[in-house]
Protein backbone atom coordinates (compact mmCIF):
# COMPACT_ATOMS: atom_id res chain seq x y z
CA UNK A 1 0.00 0.00 0.00
CA UNK A 2 2.56 2.48 0.81
CA UNK A 3 5.38 0.74 -0.63
CA UNK A 4 7.32 3.02 -2.66
CA UNK A 5 9.26 0.61 -5.39
CA UNK A 6 11.20 3.15 -7.72
CA UNK A 7 11.65 1.27 -10.73
CA UNK A 8 7.78 1.23 -11.14
CA UNK A 9 8.24 4.61 -10.70
CA UNK A 10 10.28 5.25 -13.32
CA UNK A 11 8.12 2.61 -15.44
CA UNK A 12 5.09 5.16 -14.73
CA UNK A 13 6.88 7.98 -16.10
CA UNK A 14 8.01 6.70 -18.83
CA UNK A 15 4.45 5.81 -19.82
CA UNK A 16 2.91 8.50 -19.38
CA UNK A 17 5.36 10.37 -21.74
CA UNK A 18 4.95 7.29 -23.93
CA UNK A 19 0.68 7.95 -23.22
CA UNK A 20 1.27 11.61 -24.22
CA UNK A 21 2.69 10.78 -27.47
CA UNK A 22 0.61 8.33 -28.43
CA UNK A 23 -2.66 10.50 -27.66
CA UNK A 24 -1.43 13.64 -29.40
CA UNK A 25 -0.48 11.11 -32.48
CA UNK A 26 -4.13 9.45 -32.43
CA UNK A 27 -6.55 11.65 -30.92
CA UNK A 28 -5.46 15.65 -30.31
CA UNK A 29 -3.50 15.82 -33.67
CA UNK A 30 -6.34 14.21 -36.28
CA UNK A 31 -9.25 16.15 -34.11
CA UNK A 32 -7.41 19.47 -34.31
CA UNK A 33 -6.38 18.98 -38.10
CA UNK A 34 -9.94 18.49 -38.75
CA UNK A 35 -11.10 21.46 -36.92
CA UNK A 36 -8.43 23.22 -38.72
CA UNK A 37 -9.06 22.00 -42.06
CA UNK A 38 -12.44 22.83 -41.79
CA UNK A 39 -11.91 26.65 -40.44
CA UNK A 40 -9.63 27.22 -44.05
CA UNK A 41 -12.73 25.18 -46.24
CA UNK A 42 -14.61 28.20 -44.55
CA UNK A 43 -12.45 30.61 -44.73
CA UNK A 44 -11.90 30.08 -48.40
CA UNK A 45 -15.29 30.00 -48.52
CA UNK A 46 -15.90 33.04 -47.77
CA UNK A 47 -13.66 35.00 -49.51
CA UNK A 48 -14.85 33.22 -52.23
CA UNK A 49 -18.33 34.55 -51.85
CA UNK A 50 -17.07 38.06 -51.34
CA UNK A 51 -14.89 37.53 -54.35
CA UNK A 52 -18.42 36.59 -56.12
CA UNK A 53 -19.85 38.89 -54.80
CA UNK A 54 -17.60 41.92 -55.54
CA UNK A 55 -17.68 40.35 -59.03
CA UNK A 56 -21.97 40.50 -59.19
CA UNK A 57 -21.77 43.90 -58.07
CA UNK A 58 -19.47 45.00 -61.38
CA UNK A 59 -21.66 43.20 -63.61
CA UNK A 60 -24.63 44.80 -62.24
CA UNK A 61 -23.15 48.55 -62.49
CA UNK A 62 -22.63 46.96 -65.88
CA UNK A 63 -25.64 46.20 -66.85
CA UNK A 64 -27.30 48.92 -65.35
CA UNK A 65 -24.72 51.21 -67.45
CA UNK A 66 -25.79 49.29 -70.67
CA UNK A 67 -29.57 49.38 -70.22
CA UNK A 68 -29.46 53.47 -69.32
CA UNK A 69 -27.33 53.77 -72.83
CA UNK A 70 -29.91 51.38 -74.56
CA UNK A 71 -32.58 53.91 -73.08
CA UNK A 72 -30.88 56.63 -74.41
CA UNK A 73 -30.75 55.34 -78.04
CA UNK A 74 -34.63 54.22 -77.92
CA UNK A 75 -35.95 57.92 -76.75
CA UNK A 76 -33.06 59.09 -79.74
CA UNK A 77 -34.74 56.56 -82.08
CA UNK A 78 -37.97 57.58 -81.03
CA UNK A 79 -37.13 60.75 -82.10
CA UNK A 80 -35.90 60.16 -84.98
CA UNK A 81 -38.64 57.73 -86.00
CA UNK A 82 -41.20 60.59 -85.55
CA UNK A 83 -39.24 63.04 -87.53
CA UNK A 84 -39.17 60.62 -90.47
CA UNK A 85 -42.78 60.13 -90.19
CA UNK A 86 -43.82 63.57 -89.83
CA UNK A 87 -41.54 64.25 -92.71
CA UNK A 88 -43.13 61.18 -94.74
CA UNK A 89 -46.50 62.58 -93.51
CA UNK A 90 -45.75 65.63 -95.17
CA UNK A 91 -44.44 64.10 -98.30
CA UNK A 92 -47.25 62.00 -98.59
CA UNK A 93 -49.90 64.44 -98.28
CA UNK A 94 -48.48 67.07 -100.35
CA UNK A 95 -48.21 64.31 -103.06
CA UNK A 96 -51.63 63.61 -102.69
CA UNK A 97 -52.84 67.41 -102.59
CA UNK A 98 -50.97 67.66 -105.94
CA UNK A 99 -51.94 65.17 -107.24
CA UNK A 100 -55.69 65.68 -106.83
CA UNK A 101 -54.96 68.72 -108.08
CA UNK A 102 -53.94 67.27 -111.33
CA UNK A 103 -57.06 64.67 -111.51
CA UNK A 104 -59.45 67.89 -110.78
CA UNK A 105 -57.75 69.91 -113.55
CA UNK A 106 -57.84 67.17 -116.03
CA UNK A 107 -61.37 66.67 -115.16
CA UNK A 108 -62.30 70.28 -115.75
CA UNK A 109 -60.55 70.02 -118.73
CA UNK A 110 -62.80 67.30 -119.70
CA UNK A 111 -65.83 68.48 -118.91
CA UNK A 112 -64.55 72.18 -120.65
CA UNK A 113 -64.02 69.48 -123.78
CA UNK A 114 -66.83 67.66 -123.49
CA UNK A 115 -68.92 71.25 -123.39
CA UNK A 116 -66.95 72.41 -126.12
CA UNK A 117 -68.09 69.68 -128.50
CA UNK A 118 -71.76 69.53 -126.92
CA UNK A 119 -72.10 73.34 -128.30
CA UNK A 120 -70.10 72.03 -131.09
CA UNK A 121 -73.14 69.33 -131.67
CA UNK A 122 -75.35 71.75 -131.15
CA UNK A 123 -74.47 73.86 -133.48
CA UNK A 124 -74.34 71.45 -136.01
CA UNK A 125 -78.00 70.48 -135.27
CA UNK A 126 -79.05 74.25 -135.51
CA UNK A 127 -77.54 74.52 -138.65
CA UNK A 128 -79.55 71.66 -139.99
CA UNK A 129 -82.28 72.79 -138.63
CA UNK A 130 -82.43 75.98 -140.16
CA UNK A 131 -81.73 74.45 -143.62
CA UNK A 132 -84.57 72.21 -142.97
CA UNK A 133 -86.62 75.18 -142.06
CA UNK A 134 -85.55 77.12 -144.99
CA UNK A 135 -86.22 74.02 -146.86
CA UNK A 136 -89.75 73.88 -145.95
CA UNK A 137 -90.22 78.02 -146.34
CA UNK A 138 -89.55 77.03 -149.54
CA UNK A 139 -91.20 74.23 -150.26
CA UNK A 140 -94.43 75.56 -148.68
CA UNK A 141 -94.59 78.72 -149.97
CA UNK A 142 -96.92 79.74 -147.59
CA UNK A 143 -98.06 82.98 -146.06
CA UNK A 144 -97.36 85.32 -143.33
CA UNK A 145 -99.19 82.64 -141.34
CA UNK A 146 -97.07 79.78 -141.77
CA UNK A 147 -94.34 81.49 -141.71
CA UNK A 148 -94.74 82.56 -137.92
CA UNK A 149 -95.38 79.26 -137.26
CA UNK A 150 -92.06 77.81 -138.51
CA UNK A 151 -90.75 80.13 -136.68
CA UNK A 152 -92.20 79.16 -133.57
CA UNK A 153 -91.54 75.64 -134.79
CA UNK A 154 -87.95 76.47 -135.22
CA UNK A 155 -88.05 78.01 -131.60
CA UNK A 156 -89.26 74.97 -129.93
CA UNK A 157 -86.81 73.05 -131.22
CA UNK A 158 -84.36 74.48 -130.39
CA UNK A 159 -85.38 75.49 -127.43
CA UNK A 160 -86.00 71.15 -126.65
CA UNK A 161 -82.57 70.69 -127.76
CA UNK A 162 -81.14 73.64 -125.27
CA UNK A 163 -82.80 71.58 -122.58
CA UNK A 164 -82.06 67.94 -123.19
CA UNK A 165 -78.21 69.54 -123.62
CA UNK A 166 -77.97 71.51 -120.70
CA UNK A 167 -79.20 68.57 -118.87
CA UNK B 1 -24.80 -20.87 29.78
CA UNK B 2 -25.04 -17.56 28.84
CA UNK B 3 -21.45 -16.79 29.69
CA UNK B 4 -20.53 -19.29 27.10
CA UNK B 5 -23.02 -17.85 24.62
CA UNK B 6 -21.46 -14.56 25.07
CA UNK B 7 -17.93 -15.55 24.34
CA UNK B 8 -19.09 -18.07 21.85
CA UNK B 9 -20.67 -14.91 20.12
CA UNK B 10 -17.62 -12.29 20.66
CA UNK B 11 -15.14 -14.53 19.19
CA UNK B 12 -17.62 -14.83 15.69
CA UNK B 13 -17.39 -11.09 16.24
CA UNK B 14 -13.61 -11.32 16.12
CA UNK B 15 -13.56 -14.07 13.43
CA UNK B 16 -15.99 -11.85 11.03
CA UNK B 17 -13.91 -8.61 11.91
CA UNK B 18 -11.37 -10.71 11.12
CA UNK B 19 -11.75 -11.95 7.74
CA UNK B 20 -12.80 -8.11 7.01
CA UNK B 21 -9.41 -7.15 7.42
CA UNK B 22 -7.89 -10.24 5.87
CA UNK B 23 -9.95 -9.31 2.97
CA UNK B 24 -9.43 -6.08 2.98
CA UNK B 25 -6.02 -6.04 2.95
CA UNK B 26 -5.65 -8.27 0.50
CA UNK B 27 -7.30 -5.89 -1.79
CA UNK B 28 -5.56 -2.86 -0.29
CA UNK B 29 -1.94 -4.69 -1.44
CA UNK B 30 -0.16 -3.35 -4.83
CA UNK B 31 1.25 -6.68 -5.53
CA UNK B 32 3.23 -7.08 -8.42
CA UNK B 33 1.67 -8.00 -11.09
CA UNK B 34 4.30 -10.38 -12.75
CA UNK B 35 8.05 -10.48 -12.95
CA UNK B 36 10.05 -9.70 -16.30
CA UNK B 37 12.72 -12.30 -15.67
CA UNK B 38 15.57 -10.39 -17.20
CA UNK B 39 17.81 -8.58 -15.06
CA UNK B 40 17.49 -10.91 -11.93
CA UNK B 41 13.67 -10.62 -12.55
CA UNK B 42 11.65 -7.24 -12.97
CA UNK B 43 9.19 -6.96 -10.35
CA UNK B 44 5.92 -5.21 -12.71
CA UNK B 45 3.21 -3.57 -10.29
CA UNK B 46 -0.19 -4.05 -10.34
CA UNK B 47 -0.46 0.06 -11.13
CA UNK B 48 1.89 -0.61 -13.77
CA UNK B 49 -0.13 -3.82 -15.47
CA UNK B 50 -3.24 -1.27 -15.21
CA UNK B 51 -1.75 1.59 -16.79
CA UNK B 52 -0.88 0.09 -19.93
CA UNK B 53 -4.50 -1.50 -20.27
CA UNK B 54 -5.33 1.94 -19.56
CA UNK B 55 -3.15 3.25 -22.13
CA UNK B 56 -4.32 0.73 -24.39
CA UNK B 57 -7.92 1.36 -23.79
CA UNK B 58 -7.13 4.94 -24.39
CA UNK B 59 -5.05 4.48 -27.86
CA UNK B 60 -7.70 2.22 -29.18
CA UNK B 61 -10.79 4.30 -28.25
CA UNK B 62 -8.72 7.56 -29.89
CA UNK B 63 -8.67 5.12 -32.70
CA UNK B 64 -11.49 3.92 -32.74
CA UNK B 65 -13.27 7.72 -32.48
CA UNK B 66 -10.84 9.15 -35.00
CA UNK B 67 -11.73 6.84 -37.80
CA UNK B 68 -13.26 8.53 -40.93
CA UNK B 69 -13.21 12.10 -39.71
CA UNK B 70 -14.68 14.44 -42.40
CA UNK B 71 -14.11 17.69 -42.88
CA UNK B 72 -17.38 18.74 -44.44
CA UNK B 73 -20.58 17.24 -43.31
CA UNK B 74 -19.42 15.78 -39.52
CA UNK B 75 -21.70 12.86 -38.14
CA UNK B 76 -23.02 13.56 -34.38
CA UNK B 77 -20.23 11.22 -33.15
CA UNK B 78 -17.77 13.62 -34.51
CA UNK B 79 -19.85 16.36 -33.66
CA UNK B 80 -19.49 15.79 -30.24
CA UNK B 81 -16.02 14.26 -30.32
CA UNK B 82 -14.70 17.48 -31.59
CA UNK B 83 -16.84 19.13 -28.78
CA UNK B 84 -14.86 16.72 -26.44
CA UNK B 85 -11.83 17.76 -27.13
CA UNK B 86 -11.39 20.93 -28.13
CA UNK B 87 -13.62 21.91 -24.59
CA UNK B 88 -11.28 20.08 -22.17
CA UNK B 89 -8.33 21.98 -24.64
CA UNK B 90 -10.49 25.60 -23.70
CA UNK B 91 -10.48 24.25 -19.99
CA UNK B 92 -7.25 23.51 -19.44
CA UNK B 93 -5.58 25.95 -21.82
CA UNK B 94 -8.38 28.71 -19.53
CA UNK B 95 -6.27 27.54 -16.28
CA UNK B 96 -2.62 27.41 -17.37
CA UNK B 97 -3.00 31.71 -19.57
CA UNK B 98 -1.81 32.23 -22.66
CA UNK B 99 1.94 31.97 -21.94
CA UNK B 100 0.84 28.43 -20.95
CA UNK B 101 -0.23 27.04 -23.65
CA UNK B 102 2.48 24.58 -24.66
CA UNK B 103 1.77 22.77 -21.66
CA UNK B 104 -1.83 21.86 -22.61
CA UNK B 105 -1.54 18.41 -24.23
CA UNK B 106 0.39 16.84 -21.43
CA UNK B 107 -2.05 18.20 -19.06
CA UNK B 108 -4.79 17.14 -21.48
CA UNK B 109 -3.27 13.36 -21.21
CA UNK B 110 -2.58 13.35 -17.52
CA UNK B 111 -6.07 14.83 -17.11
CA UNK B 112 -7.66 11.49 -19.27
CA UNK B 113 -5.46 9.13 -17.75
CA UNK B 114 -6.09 10.09 -13.78
CA UNK B 115 -9.52 10.44 -14.82
CA UNK B 116 -9.88 6.99 -16.64
CA UNK B 117 -7.60 5.27 -13.57
CA UNK B 118 -9.90 6.71 -11.10
CA UNK B 119 -12.98 5.11 -12.65
CA UNK B 120 -10.99 1.89 -13.79
CA UNK B 121 -12.00 0.41 -9.77
CA UNK B 122 -15.97 0.10 -11.80
CA UNK B 123 -14.64 -2.25 -14.09
CA UNK B 124 -12.85 -4.56 -11.67
CA UNK B 125 -9.28 -3.11 -11.40
CA UNK B 126 -7.43 -1.71 -8.91
CA UNK B 127 -7.23 1.98 -9.82
CA UNK B 128 -3.74 3.02 -10.25
CA UNK B 129 -3.96 6.19 -8.52
CA UNK B 130 -4.38 3.89 -5.40
CA UNK B 131 -0.73 2.83 -5.75
CA UNK B 132 1.64 5.68 -4.28
CA UNK B 133 4.33 5.22 -6.65
CA UNK B 134 1.78 6.74 -9.39
CA UNK B 135 0.49 9.36 -7.80
CA UNK B 136 4.15 10.66 -6.80
CA UNK B 137 5.08 10.14 -10.14
CA UNK B 138 2.83 12.13 -11.37
CA UNK B 139 3.13 14.23 -8.87
CA UNK B 140 7.45 14.35 -9.54
CA UNK B 141 6.45 15.12 -13.01
CA UNK B 142 4.27 18.19 -12.48
CA UNK B 143 6.93 19.80 -10.44
CA UNK B 144 9.10 19.36 -12.90
CA UNK B 145 6.95 20.66 -15.77
CA UNK B 146 6.30 23.35 -13.16
CA UNK B 147 9.25 24.17 -12.56
CA UNK B 148 10.93 23.47 -16.60
CA UNK B 149 8.16 26.45 -17.66
CA UNK B 150 9.63 28.89 -14.93
CA UNK B 151 13.05 28.72 -16.07
CA UNK B 152 11.02 28.56 -19.94
CA UNK B 153 9.20 31.18 -19.34
CA UNK B 154 11.79 33.27 -17.71
CA UNK B 155 15.56 32.15 -18.28
CA UNK B 156 17.47 30.62 -15.50
CA UNK B 157 18.04 33.71 -13.85
CA UNK B 158 14.80 34.91 -13.58
CA UNK B 159 13.89 31.50 -12.24
CA UNK B 160 16.23 31.98 -9.53
CA UNK B 161 15.52 35.48 -8.83
CA UNK B 162 12.01 34.18 -9.04
CA UNK B 163 12.33 32.30 -5.38
CA UNK B 164 13.19 35.43 -3.88
CA UNK B 165 9.89 37.25 -4.97
CA UNK B 166 7.98 39.14 -4.07
CA UNK B 167 10.06 39.89 -0.78
CA UNK B 168 13.34 38.11 0.22
CA UNK B 169 12.10 37.06 3.33
CA UNK B 170 10.04 34.39 0.87
CA UNK B 171 12.92 32.72 -0.28
CA UNK B 172 12.68 29.26 2.61
CA UNK B 173 8.88 29.30 2.06
CA UNK B 174 9.49 29.17 -2.23
CA UNK B 175 12.26 26.63 -1.70
CA UNK B 176 9.72 24.73 0.44
CA UNK B 177 7.12 24.80 -2.04
CA UNK B 178 9.41 22.92 -4.54
CA UNK B 179 8.65 19.86 -1.74
CA UNK B 180 5.53 20.69 -0.34
CA UNK B 181 3.83 21.31 -4.22
CA UNK B 182 4.32 17.91 -5.44
CA UNK B 183 3.75 16.51 -1.62
CA UNK B 184 0.47 17.66 -1.28
CA UNK B 185 -0.27 16.73 -4.83
CA UNK B 186 0.21 13.31 -4.80
CA UNK B 187 -1.12 12.97 -1.56
CA UNK B 188 -4.75 14.38 -1.90
CA UNK B 189 -5.01 12.56 -4.74
CA UNK B 190 -3.74 9.54 -3.16
CA UNK B 191 -5.68 10.03 0.28
CA UNK B 192 -8.81 10.13 -1.86
CA UNK B 193 -8.60 7.27 -4.05
CA UNK B 194 -7.55 5.22 -1.00
CA UNK B 195 -9.75 6.36 0.71
CA UNK B 196 -13.06 5.74 -1.68
CA UNK B 197 -11.63 2.76 -2.45
CA UNK B 198 -11.69 1.26 0.98
CA UNK B 199 -14.62 2.35 1.93
CA UNK B 200 -15.90 0.65 -1.48
CA UNK B 201 -14.46 -2.06 -0.68
CA UNK B 202 -15.70 -2.35 3.07
CA UNK B 203 -19.43 -1.74 1.77
CA UNK B 204 -18.92 -4.58 -0.70
CA UNK B 205 -17.90 -6.74 1.84
CA UNK B 206 -21.04 -6.29 4.27
CA UNK B 207 -23.79 -5.59 1.16
CA UNK B 208 -22.68 -7.01 -2.08
CA UNK B 209 -25.46 -6.08 -4.28
CA UNK B 210 -27.19 -2.73 -5.83
CA UNK B 211 -25.73 -0.92 -2.78
CA UNK B 212 -22.05 -0.68 -3.89
CA UNK B 213 -23.59 0.71 -7.11
CA UNK B 214 -25.32 3.85 -5.62
CA UNK B 215 -22.11 4.76 -3.45
CA UNK B 216 -19.90 3.93 -6.39
CA UNK B 217 -21.84 6.82 -8.09
CA UNK B 218 -20.10 8.92 -6.06
CA UNK B 219 -16.81 7.26 -4.99
CA UNK B 220 -15.88 6.37 -7.70
CA UNK B 221 -17.06 8.83 -10.81
CA UNK B 222 -17.35 11.47 -9.17
CA UNK B 223 -14.76 12.05 -7.17
CA UNK B 224 -12.80 10.13 -8.93
CA UNK B 225 -12.93 12.64 -11.92
CA UNK B 226 -13.23 15.76 -9.20
CA UNK B 227 -9.79 14.37 -8.14
CA UNK B 228 -8.43 14.71 -11.82
CA UNK B 229 -9.73 17.78 -12.36
CA UNK B 230 -8.09 19.01 -9.39
CA UNK B 231 -4.95 18.28 -10.16
CA UNK B 232 -4.39 19.03 -13.33
CA UNK B 233 -6.10 22.43 -12.21
CA UNK B 234 -3.30 22.76 -9.46
CA UNK B 235 -1.11 21.66 -11.33
CA UNK B 236 -1.97 24.30 -14.26
CA UNK B 237 -2.66 27.08 -11.83
CA UNK B 238 1.17 26.27 -10.41
CA UNK B 239 2.43 26.39 -14.10
CA UNK B 240 0.49 30.08 -14.85
CA UNK B 241 2.16 31.08 -11.77
CA UNK B 242 5.46 30.31 -12.55
CA UNK B 243 5.37 31.51 -16.43
CA UNK B 244 3.71 34.86 -15.65
CA UNK B 245 6.88 37.45 -15.81
CA UNK B 246 5.87 40.02 -12.91
CA UNK B 247 8.54 43.31 -13.52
Amino acid sequence: MLNLSPLNLLITVVNLLVLLVLMRKFLYKPVLEIIAKRQKLIDGQFSQADTAKKEAEQLKKQYEACIAEAEDGKAAAVIEAKTRAHAEYDRIISEAEKKAGAILAEAKKAGQEEKDRALREAGGEITKLAVAAAAKIVADQAGEESDHRIYDEFLKKAGEMSETDSR
Amino acid sequence: MSIIATIKKSKRGCDITEKLTQALMEELNCETAFTIPIFGGIGIGESVAVTWIIMAVLVLVSILVTRNLKVENPGKGQLLLETAVTGLQNMVSGMTGEEGKRYVPYLMTVLLYIGMANIFGLFGFKPPTKDLTVTVALAVMSIILIEYAGIHAKGTKGWVKSFAQPVAIMTPFNILELVIRPLSLCMRLFGNVLGAFVIMELIKQVVPAVVPVVFSLYFDIFDGLIQAYVFVFLTSLFIKEAVEVND
